[in-house]
């Protein structure tokens, strides 16, 4: 079965920081209070890890990436924003797999485009599913 | 190609069509989404309470989920507070935050008994329900009753969205019997 602790979030923060080593990643929850970037991503679950079997198979989760850019004088910096998305984007043109796991963009990514969630950053959250092989 | 090849290829193909999104997937999304912006639409128009500081209606976000992941969120599109967007309340200073209400929605939406599509209505202002039920008072927690709003929420915004939903619903030509709501 599926360990408990299963942790999709830390690979997929490695597979980014290998092909951009310059991006602030925080995954689980680890973002600190004060003192964030211009430009980082937040990565953790979002919802439950799903499996159709008990002993060997396919399991499946969700993983929400939020991509957070710094405003430019209360406006959102959509030039920031589209070359961080552009970066985003670019890992999928390959297979990204990491171990067991293998990530994909959702059929319809985005879950939340706008500058409300957090004073002074616009953000980004896209969901990306995660197949388990187990 | 065998019959059973053949048919376990129609079976992957028809799965795999569910999984990756089909019109119905984007029906059902479409009509939550419909369905969410009109809840700060009828939280304007209705004056189901009084706004003191806005602080009540900005703390208000929906989240949509499928198969208990959210795939949207949306916040009011014209936040009213004040920047700073804090309050007392029973002494204790509280701020509105966007990415909190964000990471409940995320982390603690109550996903058992999710359908295949849900959406839930947050609320993150903490003396909403007391206002809900006669209790809310200005200042916030004094026991002063005449803090206008009694049933705002469960009398008031969530009928409304129910009948929302069921309007979106067969507008689209859905039978309501194949949705539910509580």
């Amino acid at each position: 079965m599926i360990e408990l602790n299963i942790d999709p979030a830390t690979p997929l923060m490695s597979l980014i920081q290998e092909k951009d080593p310059s991006i602030n990643i925080y995954v689980n929850g680890t973002l600190p209070s004060t003192g964030w970037p211009n430009e980082f991503i937040t990565i953790r679950s979002n919802g439950g890890v799903n499996s159709n079997a008990t002993k060997r198979g396919i399991g499946e989760c969700m993983l929400s990436v939020s991509l957070y850019v710094k405003l430019n004088g209360g406006a959102t910096n959509i030039v920031k924003e589209s070359l961080f998305l552009a970066k985003i984007q670019g890992l999928f043109d390959t297979p990204l797999t990491s171990g067991r796991f293998s990530y994909h963009l959702s059929p319809y990514p985005f879950v939340y485009d706008n500058k409300s969630i957090e004073a002074d950053y616009s953000t980004k959250i896209i969901n990306i599913r995660t197949f388990i092989n187990y | 190609m065998g019959a059973y090849t053949a048919h376990n290829l129609g079976v992957v193909q028809r799965r795999m069509g569910s999984r990756l999104g089909n019109s119905g997937d984007a029906v059902a999304v479409e009509i939550f989404v419909k369905v969410a912006q009109s809840v700060f639409d009828l939280i304007d128009a209705k004056g189901y309470y009084e706004n003191d500081t806005y602080n009540l209606r900005d703390s208000i976000g929906v989240g949509i989920y499928e198969s208990g992941a959210l795939v949207r969120w949306i916040d009011n599109p014209s936040p009213k507070a004040t920047a700073s967007k804090t309050y007392i309340y029973h002494g204790q200073k509280y701020t509105i935050s966007g990415r909190d209400k964000l990471e409940k929605a995320i982390n603690n939406a109550h996903r058992v008994g999710m359908g295949q599509y849900s959406m839930i209505i947050f609320c993150a202002a903490p003396y909403g329900f007391f206002v809900d039920r006669g209790l809310g008072a200005e200042p916030l927690g004094s026991g002063d009753t005449s803090k206008r709003g009694y049933g705002w929420w469960s009398e008031g915004l969530i009928p409304e969205v129910r009948r929302t939903f069921i309007n979106e619903c067969a507008s689209h030509g859905l039978p309501i019997n194949s949705y539910s709501y509580r």
